[in-house]
Parts: C-alpha cells; structure tokens; sequence
C-alpha cells in the first residue's frame, strides 16, 4: 500500500543517518577518508578501540567518559531536585488554599517561554561570583530553574484531577495536610513524577549554551561541551568522533527503549493537556 | 485558614528558584544593557542608551534577525507540514504503526550536537555522503555543493538537518489529537462522496485548530531561541550569513567580551519573543480550564 511505501521511506531517511554514525564508528580514521561506504570487514578494519580511546580521551584528551558521568551527575540531580519542587508547588496550587494561587500560577506559565538565552550573560555573572564556575552546581541551579515553570504547570494540572476522596480519607482518620500528601497521595502519583523526570530529561542532557559558558575545564564539562570539541581539531578524527558521538547515541538509545511509552505519554500531557 | 501556610511553603523551594535564576537575572540584563563592561574585573561605566543606538544600526542584528525569521518560517512549515503528513498516515493504524511512531520520535531526543556533528560529516563535499546518495537518486546537478561553507545555503542546510530531526515532535501531537476523532466522521464524509484530500483539509485539520496552533506557537518560539545546531553547525558563518541572535549574542559577549551590548541583544531577543510568549498563554488559556 501506498501508505506503508511513505512510511518505509521516512523510516529509512530517519534511521539512516544514525544508523550510519554507529556503523561507522567502529572502522579506522584512514578507512573512513579512504571509502565512507566500505563496510568494516576484510580488507578494511575494524577498530573497537576508537570507543575506549574515546572514553579515556586518548585523543587530544577528549574524555567522553568522564564527559558522561558529568552529564548524568549534573542531570540525576537536577531532576531529583527538580521533581521535589515541581510536584510540591504544583499540589499546593492545586489543592491547597492559598491567597496568591492564580498570580503564582500564571508566573510559572509566562516564565515557560522566556529564553535562556537572553539571560545567560547576567546568569554567567551570578554564577561566577557564586564561585560555582566548573561546578556541577552552577549548571543545576540554573537547570531546574529553568524547567520548574513547565513541570509545575504540568503538575498541577495533574493534581487538580486527582480525586479528593483520598486526602479525605485519610483527614478524617486524623493525617495532617503533608501527612497526606506524603503518605498518600505521592506513592500513588509515581507515574508522574517520573514523566516529569523523563520529559525534562533531554532538555538538560543536551543543553549546550549554559555548559559551554559554565563549564571551562576539560575535567567539567558535559557531553554536548565535550563532544564539541572534536570538530575543532586539525585534522578531524573521524573514529574517534564518530566514537564518542556514538557513546552519546546508545546512552540515549538505551534511555529511550526504557522509557518510551512514559516519554510519549509525557510529551503529549504536557503539550496538550491530557 | 491555616491550610494557607503549609500551601506557602511547598511554593518556596519553586519560587526561590524562578527568582534567583529567572527574574532576578532577566533585571540585572536590563540594567547590564545600559553599561559598558567587559565581562572581567574591569570598570562598569553607565553609558545610557548607546547600546540600544548600536543595536538598531547593526547590521548583523539585522541579518541575524532576518535568519531567525527564515528558520521560523521554514522550520515551522517544514516540520507540522511533515508532521502533519507522517500522523495523518500513521492514523490509518495500519499494523506497527506505534513502532513506526517510536522511531520516529527518537530523533527528536538526539542533542544537535550529536545530529549537528553527524551532518556536517553527512555534508561534506570530500567525504561525498550527500553528494552520493543525491547521484544514487538522479540529482547529479546537486552535488558538490559546498552545503555549510556556502554562505547563500547555509542556513537553509541547518533548517534541513533540524527538520528532519524535530518533525516527530509535532507528529507525536498530531497523533494524539487525531486519536481524538472519531471514525464515524470519516465514515459519514465518505458516505457523503468526500475524497481524501477534501477529508483532509475539511474534516482533519478543523478539527485538530487547538493542537495545531499550539504546536506552531511553539515552533515559533523555538526559532527566536534556536542556538545548538547553528552553533555547531557553522557558528553563526561563513562570515555572518548563518548568524542567529543567540548566536551573535553568545559571540559579542564571550568573545569580544562587551558584556553590555549583549545584554541589549538579550533585551531585544526577549522583546522579539514576547508576542509568540503571549500568543503561546492565549492558546493555553484557550483549551479550556
């Protein structure tokens, strides 16, 4: 059918392109300048190593391995922290009276659009006299700032559905206000706070403009800033690169086959409501 | 009412963080816009609006704005138009069509440094990826182009890579919101002789007004904002033909270290984006609450 024909299509010019990053991150540097379309097999040669040289930064002392802890260090806790505040303020403005609710609500919503990168030369400047410069907390504060609008809209809007019968419940057995909070209504929103997590996690993975200017050390940098630093050389290592590109791509490979159905049920909550 | 209190203290940790990091330095931009600084341990000399004056006679900010416009443009068009397609076929649940779904999604979760890195290699003129794969398909008078080093294509190389990436975005939207239509009113149009196409811009597209403008507002915004692939990409060049504002920004703050006229860029970025940012409330407002 006609229809599956497009498909099939698409299917090929999506996947080709990173299909063809992984193939070609095993071959050597010269083989690959030689014939970008030779498989690695006999005559050509297959280098695993370039991912360990890659990893260890034996070239040029791009360590994409220490790169990678850096952005799993920097977005664990963000989103840990993130999570926490998001999912608090969006049950308080949900749930909770409280004088100021719209005003606050309506800030977090106007904050969701506003570019980090206006700001990111007065953020530079608070940072630094922060002395949080190379820090993984200069880029976290700024992180979950940044994505605490959106997931606290999301958060609400999640709360004002749930049904009151269970706070209820547990108030007239006598729970206090965080009692049942606590107890009883975030064990049963887990699914949320995890598509809060999963959704804002690309954002802070990738993110590039904050690292770049925060992290200055080789030792501090995240993979974005890292793997960036491959196409400045002389004369661009392809293994190599191709290599640590790819370290990137199967981490979020392996991200993805994990978390897919929350992502898609994440995204589609978040971008329409429900 | 004493429930008030403990409602004050879940918004702390959430509030302390949008002040200090969001509006405390959206203030310190507009005052920093009106200063000469070099960034470093050197003096700050009020300098009134001669910032502002620099920006309005810059013709980089021109061309740098004229480029934001073009993404948004393209970029938009490019990736609902994709989107819009790839649901609409999807819609027609043929068997997989989730996994078909699935993979298109992925790329949108690829850093544009990874894609942006992976396509300068794809666009190459030496290592020839594009320029076979264009001979494969007949188009020998497309190859040898000079894709990024070209200053008139540039640009239009970047949106290309950046459409391919982000189309599943919309299409994840559009999938949704077409699951919301039920198939009696395709039934009932063809019942009534519609053709396809007729279904399509009738029927389809009204129905999904909502999703739509919400996914174009936030392609809009996205565009005014756009920084990684360009940056990657060809960093604003060759000369200026790709610049960005972000990307002229980051430029005249970290690199030729004039703190100040950054700072009016990040202003006037803000104020270009503030439109989409209103239109983007509206539309939220809109979907009923």
């Amino acid at each position: 059918m006609l229809v599956v024909a497009f498909l099939v299509v698409w299917l090929i010019m999506q996947l080709f392109p990173v299909a063809w990053l992984l193939y070609s991150s095993v071959k050597t540097n010269s083989d690959l300048y030689t014939d970008i379309w030779a498989p690695p097999i006999p005559p050509m040669q297959v280098s695993l190593g370039n991912y360990w040289v890659s990893w260890t930064g034996g070239y040029v002392n791009i360590k994409v391995g220490t790169y990678l802890m850096n952005s799993l260090t920097v977005a664990l806790t963000s989103l840990l922290i993130l999570v926490f505040c998001a999912s608090l303020a969006g049950y308080a403005i949900a749930r909770l009276n409280m004088r100021f609710s719209s005003t606050i609500f309506y800030t977090f919503l106007a904050l969701i659009s506003i570019p980090a990168e206006s700001v990111v030369i007065p953020l530079f400047v608070m940072i630094r006299s922060l002395g949080l410069i190379d820090n993984p907390w200069g880029l976290i504060l700024p992180y979950v700032a940044y994505n605490v609008p959106f997931c606290v809209v999301l958060a609400r809007a999640y709360f004002k559905g749930f049904p009151f019968e269970l706070e209820e419940a547990a108030k007239i057995d006598g729970c206090s206000d965080f009692g049942a909070f606590w107890r009883i209504v975030m064990p049963i929103s887990k699914g949320m706070l995890a598509a809060l997590a999963i959704v804002s996690f690309p954002g802070i993975w990738n993110e590039l403009l904050f690292a770049l200017v925060i992290t200055t050390r080789n030792d501090t940098h995240t993979l974005p800033v890292g793997l960036l630093l491959y196409v400045g050389q002389y004369a661009t290592r392809l293994d190599y690169m191709f290599a640590g590109l790819s370290i990137n791509v199967i981490a979020l490979i392996i991200f993805y086959v994990i978390f897919n159905r929350y992502i898609v049920r994440g995204v589609v909550a978040g971008a329409l409501k429900g | 009412m004493k429930r008030s209190r403990l409602a004050y203290l879940f918004v702390l940790p959430s509030i302390f963080f949008i002040s200090a990091f969001i509006l405390y330095p959206l203030a310190f931009t507009v005052y920093l816009s009106f200063l000469d600084w070099n960034g470093l341990f050197g003096p700050r000399t009020f300098v009134g609006l001669r910032n502002f004056e620099r920006l309005a006679t810059d013709s980089n900010v021109l061309t740098a704005l004229i480029n934001n416009v073009t993404y948004m443009v393209l970029g938009t068009i490019g990736t609902v138009v994709l989107g819009l397609i790839i649901a609409t076929l999807l819609d027609s649940k043929i068997r997989g069509w989730a996994l078909f779904r699935n993979t298109f999604y992925f790329s949108v979760l690829l850093p544009s440094v990874v894609t942006g890195i992976l396509f300068i290699s794809l666009y190459n003129p030496q290592l020839g990826l594009i320029d076979s794969l264009l001979g494969l398909l007949g188009f020998k008078s497309l190859s040898h182009l000079a894709w990024l080093a070209d200053p008139k294509i540039a640009l239009f190389a970047v949106i290309l890579k950046d459409v391919w990436q982000y189309s599943g975005f919309p299409m994840l939207l559009f999938i949704a919101a077409f699951a919301n239509i039920p198939d009696e009113i395709y039934e009932a149009a063809r019942v009534e002789g519609a053709s396809g196409l007729q279904i399509f811009f009738r029927i389809r597209l009204p129905l999904i007004r909502q999703v739509l403008a919400t996914v174009v507002t936030l392609q809009i915004l996205f565009s005014f904002k756009v920084f990684d692939s360009l940056w990657v990409m060809t960093h604003g060049g060759p000369g200026h033909a790709s610049e960005v504002l972000s990307t002229y920004l980051f430029k005249v703050a970290f690199s030729q270290q004039d703190f100040g006229y950054g700072s009016a860029i990040g202003i006037f970025m803000a104020i270009v984006i503030f439109p989409a940012s209103l239109l983007y409330i509206r539309l939220w407002r809109l979907e009923g609450e």
